[in-house]
């Protein structure tokens, strides 16, 4: 099987002594290269860290985790960011778009960081996510919902193989938050990319192609959608 | 309420170094203030309680008729007049050959008025003619002590004792040499009889006048001088005039200026820190001001928690500063009154300074916390609870718009020039920060530059002689052929040196005139010596009130006689404000009014004396011990000694200058730390995004380096032309006709004081650059997820 991710016995402890917390403990798992995974479980469940962990935003306590060619334990700081900028693309629920730059100059701002053409693959990723007539507008003059567009396109315009979002619709409407994932569910559709989405929504679950079950920092079941329904379909 | 205190607490300790920032600014400006006020007010007590005890003379009239100091003490307000006597005559002191001053002195007990402590040996005896008393700086200089000989025209005198003399405090010649060389003067009291017995030298005859306490000191002036006039006096010179005494209260003026002008710069840098502190603790703490707002409590109750920390942080700095402010005060007090030699110290703490420096700590804070707490009083409960923060603007920086091209430039490179327009008054608060810490280097490098300048040209363009030689005998062509044919003098000119006032209308100046060769090369003219007219010290135009073309009238109160000549001409001297004619000119305007004055008078050693220049290379001290041996001679003196001098004062001022670079930097590290440290605290969700998305830490770093360097070089700008005027302003303070100088900034104080600022910008920024690498990506993400 062509791999995206794959994690074997990984366990992250926050703290120490008393106020240890064990937010994963011995997790493994593979994700398969252009499946859409929705990551569910309720709050302090552990799909936030797991996320992080396949992000490499902070290094596990024990265990491996290897995403894309890239053996993450052995990573310093700059291998771990050279990693996030070749090979994810990341969506957060608040969007994080810098308020002084542009929708265009938001998604520019990563373009340059991998070269090449960043005015042609700014603007093409910006239409793709529906914002071509809304580029040149800031942060603060667009709508929840566009933001995220944004945010999304800022992931995409690395052309990353892996995309990990986290909680994508939590701060939006429903009729927003479906728009937002069928753009999502048509990255994957449309190219040999991996979407990872945290969610503690069952709803969202049913578009998804796999969805891995967390419970107290433990994995308690993983299933596979042989029909995943369309965002169109889904309601909450 | 009680757990507001915690609370208040706790979110102190949360936001430590901030708060330590802003603390050591507040402590700084009260301690300035409450130091230098109560050293300034202590410096003039001090001063007052020397005077009052040593009898300092209110006014001092030279050479009246006889029997003016009867009328004297019966003018209305004056409490005492005697009589004394001095005369400026030649001394030899070891290899050092120099016009020095003796002032007569009962013999027998203090005078009545300008007594003298005694610091080392005994007072004069009146059976003891040789003993003799040397005043303090000059027993310094030559290095005498009890028991030692030297000549007095020629007479040998011992030392009895060392003086400290309310004259002297700061050992100024006289008011056209307030910065008088050391070993070219020395004052020393002798008996009265010895002064009777120095035949053929001018002796003074001088009238000493104080007056009553709680009279109004000018309408007893004004009543003393009109007397003094009416009684031919030569001189009359008023407490305010004295040369000593007026320097150092030109000091304590400037001490006056500074003690409100710095303090302020720092509580203005303090209230724009806790401002920009608060500001971000409350954006920050919307959603808990929401929640507390819903739970019952009041707009003005959360308001007042918040101006808490403002008062707060204003009233612990200010206590700290009030209490060093005092300790300083007192340190301040005793290195002012040693360096200008006042006897008495007088350094008690002043409770209105304490208390007002406790009102300015406290007020800083309160006024810096008001708009912050008024944002509380009007934060939406709902809106703050839900997280919702308004939403945030963005557009174009002015860059972009006055310079299209940079609309082209990386992104990463126009987000840092947007940094700096997305909380605006942050930016400006910073920019403002910059400013002042320029105002308050280039105000103290500043004064050391137009003091460096000042010197430089005083002796390099102005003053060019390298030797002064007064003679014994009438100064003729001889005289002068002999001083210039000493090995090593390469010319020698005679100088014409009168004690003159120069009047126009009702307005007059009492300084000397000088005449000089045509083609001088003893003394630098700018435009050179005009052929007929007088040229006048620039300080005069204003004082006098004349402009060139001008005729004013010099009176010569040796000569008895007075003089109509043109202003041809003001010269712009650092040092001295004097009046200069060419010598032929002088003579003839002076023998056009009374041709009883020959040549033969004016060549009297008491007006005319030799100025001397040595050959390239030549020893001086040589060139100075072979003019001694010249027939006539009476003292010479080596004014390339006044380098010594000059010496002496750029270490004070590398002291004050470091002291200002210092004083300045702290403040500008505090403000830019406080402001960078809030500006990285409240977008680590932004950079973390960002840092997730690949930037590389180096790289937001690099933002944040970029908006910092380029806030503080806008800053710079204004604040390096705000610096040079604040640097006139404090040297205008120091300013007089005495010592006209002009502020003079050099270019290179300009670039270092630039570059300081950038480094301190730099070392600010260590911190936030360190944040930002520990920002812990992972953590914020986690810490924002539901």
């Amino acid at each position: 099987m062509n791999l995206a991710v794959k994690a074997k016995q990984l366990t992250k402890t926050y703290g120490e002594d008393d106020t240890e917390v064990q937010a994963l403990n011995d997790v493994s798992f593979e994700i398969p290269r252009g499946e859409f995974v929705v990551l569910q479980g309720a709050s302090g469940s552990g799909k936030t860290t797991l996320l992080n962990q396949i992000g490499a935003l902070e290094p596990p306590t024990s265990g491996e985790v290897e995403s894309n060619g890239f053996r993450l334990n052995g990573l310093d700081d700059d291998g771990r960011t050279e990693y996030r900028l070749k090979s994810v693309g990341f969506i957060f629920q608040f969007y994080n778009l810098v308020p002084s730059l542009t929708a265009y100059e938001n998604v520019a701002l990563i373009a340059e960081l991998t070269g090449g053409d960043v005015e042609e693959r700014t603007e093409q990723v910006l239409h793709s996510v529906g914002l071509g007539d809304r580029m040149n507008h800031f942060p603060g003059q667009l709508s929840g919902g566009e933001q995220q567009r944004v945010s999304i396109a800022r992931g995409l315009v690395k052309n990353p193989p892996l995309m990990l979002c986290d909680e994508p619709t939590g701060a939006l409407d429903t009729e927003t938050g479906t728009q937002v994932l069928s753009l999502l569910r048509d990255i994957t559709d449309t190219g040999d990319r991996t979407i990872v989405v945290v969610t503690h929504n069952t709803q969202i679950s049913k578009i998804a192609n796999r969805v891995i079950e967390l419970r107290d920092g433990e994995i308690v079941g993983t299933h596979h959608n042989d029909d995943p329904k369309s965002p169109d379909d889904v309601a909450w | 309420m009680n757990t507001l205190r915690l609370k208040r607490r706790r979110d102190i300790a949360r936001q430590k170094w901030q708060f330590v920032a802003v603390l050591v600014t507040v402590v700084l400006g009260v301690a300035l203030f409450a130091g230098m006020f109560n050293a300034y007010l202590n410096l003039g007590s001090s001063l007052e309680s020397s005077y009052a005890r040593l009898g300092m003379a209110d006014i001092t009239v030279t050479n009246p008729d006889d029997g003016f100091v009867d009328t004297a003490r019966g003018i209305s307000g004056v409490a005492e007049a005697i009589e004394r006597r001095q005369a400026d005559v030649p001394f030899d002191i070891g290899d050092h050959s120099l016009i020095g001053r003796v002032i007569g002195m009962p013999g027998d007990s203090q005078p009545a008025i300008n007594r003298v402590d005694i610091v080392e040996g005994d007072y004069l005896d009146a059976d003891d003619e040789s003993g003799v008393l040397v005043e303090e700086h000059a027993a310094g200089d030559f290095e005498l002590a009890v028991g030692d000989t030297f000549e007095i025209v020629g007479q040998e005198v011992t030392v009895r004792g060392i003086a400290v003399s309310p004259e002297y405090l700061w050992p100024a010649k006289d008011r056209q040499t307030v910065f008088t060389p050391p070993r070219t003067f020395a004052v020393v009291f002798a008996n009265q009889s010895v002064l009777e017995d120095l035949q053929g030298q001018a002796i003074e005859g001088q009238v000493l006048v104080t007056y009553e306490e709680a009279v109004i000191v000018e309408d007893v002036d004004s009543a003393v001088e009109s007397a003094a006039k009416a009684a031919n006096a030569a001189d009359i010179q008023t407490l305010a005039d004295q040369p000593s005494n007026a320097t150092i209260n030109l000091e304590i003026g400037g001490l006056q200026t500074m003690a409100v002008a710095l303090p302020l710069l720092f509580l203005a840098a303090a209230g724009m820190a806790i401002y920009v502190v608060i500001t971000r603790l409350v954006y920050s703490q919307r959603g808990v001001i929401g929640t507390l707002r819903a739970t019952g409590f009041g707009a003005k109750t959360l308001s007042r928690h918040y101006l808490s920390y403002g008062v707060g942080v204003g009233l612990v700095g200010a206590a700290v500063g009030a209490v060093l402010g005092g300790l300083m005060g007192w340190g301040m007090t005793a290195i002012y009154t040693n360096v200008f030699g006042i006897p008495d110290l007088v350094a008690p703490l002043h409770p209105p300074t304490v208390l007002l420096a406790l009102l300015f700590g406290a007020g800083a804070g309160a006024i810096a916390a008001v708009p912050p707490a008024r944002i509380v009083a009007a934060t939406p409960p709902a809106e703050a609870m839900r997280g919702e923060t308004p939403a945030q603007g963005g557009k174009r920086s002015i860059f972009e718009t006055l310079i299209p091209p940079l609309r082209r430039a990386p992104v990463r490179w126009r987000m840092t020039l947007r940094g700096l327009g997305r909380n605006k008054r942050r930016s400006l608060a910073m920019v403002l920060g910059v400013i002042l810490s320029a105002v308050m280097i280039l105000a103290t490098a500043g004064s050391m530059d137009t003091m460096l300048t000042a010197f430089d040209r005083q002796f390099n363009e102005v003053a060019i002689e390298d030797a002064h030689v007064f003679f014994s005998v009438p100064v003729g062509d001889s005289q002068v052929d002999d001083v210039a044919s000493v090995a090593g003098i390469m010319l020698a000119e005679p100088v014409i040196g009168l004690r003159a006032t120069i009047r126009s209308g009702s307005a007059s100046y009492t300084t000397l005139l000088e005449g000089y060769e045509r083609g001088t090369q003893v003394h630098g003219f700018a435009s050179g010596l005009p052929q007929s007219g007088v040229l006048l010290g620039l300080a005069m135009q204003d004082l006098l009130s004349v402009e060139i073309g001008q005729r004013v009238t010099v009176e010569f109160p040796d000569l008895g006689m007075e003089i109509s000549v043109p202003v041809q001409g003001f010269v712009d001297e650092p040092m001295a404000t004097l009046a200069y004619m060419e010598a032929s000119a002088l003579v003839t305007s002076i023998n056009e009014v009374d041709d009883a004055i020959t040549g033969d008078v004016l060549a009297l050693p008491s007006f005319t004396t030799v100025k001397a220049r040595y050959e390239p290379g030549a020893s001086g001290s040589l060139a100075v011990s072979a003019i001694r041996d010249v027939e006539g001679v009476a003292a010479v003196t080596d004014t390339t000694e006044l380098r010594d001098l000059l010496e002496q004062f750029q270490a004070f001022f590398y002291v004050f200058i470091g002291m200002g670079l210092a004083f300045g930097g702290a403040m500008a590290f505090a403000l830019i730390f406080n402001i960078i440290s809030v500006n990285v605290a409240e977008r680590v969700s932004e950079f973390a995004s960002m840092r997730a998305n690949g930037l590389t830490h180096r790289r937001v770093a690099a933002m944040i380096t970029g908006e910092t360097f380029l806030l503080t070089a806008i800053g710079i700008v204004p604040g390096l032309v705000a610096g040079y005027w604040a640097a006139v302003a404090f040297m205008n303070s120091f300013s007089s006709d005495q010592f006209p100088i002009v502020a003079e900034v050099r270019p290179w104080t300009y670039v270092l004081t630039a570059l300081g600022l950038m480094v301190v910008a730099g070392v600010s920024l260590i911190p936030a650059v360190r944040a930002v690498k520990r920002i812990n990506v992972g953590e914020v993400v986690r810490e924002r997820a539901i």
